[in-house]
């Protein structure tokens, strides 16, 4: 069973991988059968979970409340249909005003409060080198001037002149940095999937290395 | 009511939510509750959406019997094969863990593994460094890159030290500010609509 | 031929050549050993919260985390709740607690449970922080959670004594911290990363809100290391050390056409402007 299995998944990794040269119907197939699973394994995954949560404490706990979230849900479903497709907004609604007030209550601790308490921190070190010059905390330094400068960036309702101008263009180079660390992360990221597609089909199915 | 209705629910729902975590009164509070549970249930009931929607579009493409309809047929069989699989026998049964081992699996790492490829690609016909900035962000990302990998320290031992401090200290910085200002910039648009002056992704 | 097949081709023969060349296993860096030491310095019988938050996807660079985590927290006898926000991750967790659990002589239910995936993310993660059996009335395989030996002693998800997410994006962390560590301050979570997501949440590390992180392969590698368990991340430093190197010359070569292309272009103007 398990050689079917790596001969069935190294010839749709092939077949993946055929696009490479150019668009061919190997892929084509091996790109729909992908899609078709994606969707299934989720309808799957949740018709599971709405019956755990939702349908057994109904029918079995007598919590008959659950049809109300049942039925927002179901609402989504008006999307196909033209004249009441505006009912869709009312879950999305109820989404929003939810999650909002969740996220919001959550976010205003772990990524506001005690992000700008770990950027506000000494500059500079107890004791002084050589008697008399302050010993300055670089990171620290460059933490709480990159995070400012950075902020300033993306100040959209006053122009970039003057000082405002001048932080905001250091704050580019900050934001450069940020997304040169992102790039060098997902080269990396993506070339372990690489390298872990070459050793399955070298190792597993091979059996050459 | 397509337009007040949305807006109406958005705000009893958003000042309800506030008002409970911030006051912590045990009646409000269970209505929060009882609201993050319906949240599960409505995600449940609408993770189908995307499933309808593809039986939809491919469903038109077979009846039609457009080009490439033939992929169409075998996309709606596999998915409510899948379905029928997973729903009559579990997702703990071998069929499925096997079709989810070896068929999803490498088919979805394959898809992103192939993207190495076209990032080397790229990198040599449409990276152009140009700007000031552009030279900042090569830097960067060469010494992030080195510096997690043994090339690095073969050819020296402080590229390790310097590509960390990159990760741990500038790009740290400006995660931050990024962070902070989508943080903010969230809360705002997000009282601006529970306070009706936002409206424009609730209608038409 | 085109170029893009030239590229294609020769970094492709270059990644497969390098998997050949054997490597050594890397010293753990600080943030890996801080992970390690987090879950080395609690007291036998704690329990553990895992976060099975990744996509098939990225199993290259989760499962070989996974499997290196699970292992020491199974060899201390820590106990071990399997939760996830995403509905791919539990198929991983329940195929490697399974596997590992056996080999360690350990019980389903009674030393680790796979509770698998719920949906509403923020959600449910804030109903997850004050009663974990009001979410998951069931575990993965369909049994009841009730008298479950091993949720025996937990309330809520602020009850465990540490917490590993195993995402494949910033939100998961992002998500247990902003929903339960700004609820509990001593709710403590150190996390195993794909590379792409290590960048955005370094903010939560630099400020100790994440203790310590594994990155990607390299990072499981490095685990694989201190636990003395050769695996997928060893074998392939020198195939990444190698692929890397050819992306960073190919912009340097992409660069240096460009400019030798500008200067003769630049050369041919001046004459004809003469």
């Amino acid at each position: 069973m398990e050689t079917l299995g790596i001969w069935i998944a190294a010839l749709l990794t092939l077949a993946i991988g055929s696009l490479l040269w150019r668009q061919n119907p190997f892929y084509r197939l091996a790109e729909h059968i992908l899609v078709g699973f994606t969707a299934g394994h989720l309808v799957v995954i949740n018709y599971f979970n709405v019956a755990n949560f939702g349908v057994k404490p109904m029918i079995k706990g007598g919590m008959w409340i659950n049809v109300v979230p049942i039925i927002i849900g179901l609402l989504f479903y008006f999307r196909f249909s033209k004249r009441y497709a505006w009912l869709t907004r009312i879950p999305l609604a109820y989404f929003f005003g939810l999650s909002g007030a969740i996220g919001i209550t959550g976010a205003l601790d772990a990524s506001i409060r005690q992000q700008i308490i770990a950027t506000v921190k000494p500059l500079w070190s107890q004791g002084l080198i050589w008697g008399f010059i302050p010993a300055l905390n670089i990171n620290n330094i460059i933490i709480l001037f990159g995070t400012i400068t950075t902020l300033c960036y993306f100040f959209m309702t006053r122009p970039h002149k003057g000082i405002i101008g001048s932080s905001a263009y250091i704050g580019r180079f900050f934001i450069m940095v940020t997304l040169g660390a992102r790039f060098g992360a997902v080269v990396m990221s993506r070339l372990s999937l690489l390298i872990d597609r070459f050793y399955f089909l070298m190792h597993d199915w091979l059996k050459i290395l | 009511m397509e337009n007040w209705l949305p807006i109406t629910i958005t705000i009893i729902i958003a000042t309800i939510g506030f008002a409970g975590v911030f006051s912590g009164l045990p009646p409000l509070m269970g209505i929060l509750r009882l609201g993050m549970f319906w949240m599960i249930i409505i995600g449940g009931v609408a993770a189908a959406l995307g499933a309808v929607n593809l039986l939809q579009i491919h469903g038109i493409k077979v009846v039609r019997r457009g080009s490439g309809s033939i992929y169409s047929i075998i996309l709606i069989i596999v998915m409510l094969g899948t379905i029928i699989i997973g729903i009559s026998m579990s997702p703990q049964s071998l069929l499925y863990r096997f079709l989810f081992e070896f068929i999803f699996t490498p088919l979805s790492t394959a898809i992103f593994a192939i993207l190495s490829f076209f990032i080397a690609s790229a990198c040599f016909r449409a990276f152009r460094i140009r700007t000031a900035e552009a030279l900042v962000l090569v830097i960067s990302a060469t010494l992030v890159m080195l510096g997690k990998s043994t090339l690095g320290e073969s050819i020296s031992p402080y590229i390790p030290k310097i590509g960390e401090w990159v990760m741990n200290i500038p790009n740290s910085a400006g995660s931050r500010g990024i962070l902070l200002g989508a943080s903010l910039g969230g809360i705002a648009v997000f009282l601006r609509v529970i306070l009706g002056i936002e409206r424009g992704h609730f209608l038409g | 031929m085109k170029t893009h097949h030239v590229i294609f081709i020769a970094f492709g023969i270059i990644v497969i050549v390098a998997m050949f060349i054997p490597s050594s296993g890397k010293e753990a860096s600080d943030k890996t050993m801080a992970v390690y030491n987090a879950i080395e310095k609690l007291p036998s019988g704690s329990t553990i919260l895992l976060g099975a938050d990744f996509e098939a996807a990225n199993r290259a660079e989760m499962v070989p985390q996974m499997e290196a985590l699970v292992r020491h927290i199974m060899r201390r006898h820590l106990k071990i709740i399997s939760i996830s926000m995403w509905d791919q991750g539990p198929m991983f967790a329940e195929r490697i607690l399974r596997k590992i659990g056996d080999e360690e002589g350990l019980t389903y239910g009674i030393d680790y449970v796979n509770l698998g995936y719920a949906a509403g993310a923020q959600s449910m993660v804030r109903l997850l922080k004050d009663d974990i059996k009001a979410v998951y009335k069931t575990d993965f395989s369909g049994n009841k959670t009730d008298d479950m030996p091993v949720l025996k002693d937990i309330v809520g998800a602020g009850d465990v004594s540490l917490m590993v997410d195993l995402s494949d994006s910033p939100s998961g962390p992002t998500t247990y911290l902003e929903q339960i560590q700004s609820f509990k301050k001593d709710f403590r979570l150190v996390c195993g990363l794909t590379a792409a997501s290590v960048p955005p949440i370094m903010p939560y590390v630099e400020s100790g809100q994440i203790e310590g992180y594994i990155i990607g392969l390299k990072g499981a590698s490095e685990y694989e290391g201190l636990i003395g368990k050769k695996g997928l991340g060893t074998i392939s430093l020198s195939a990444q050390s190698v692929g890397q190197a050819m992306i960073l010359i190919l912009i340097l070569i992409g660069n240096l056409a460009f400019l030798w292309i500008r200067k003769i272009k630049g050369k041919e103007n001046a004459e004809l402007g003469k």
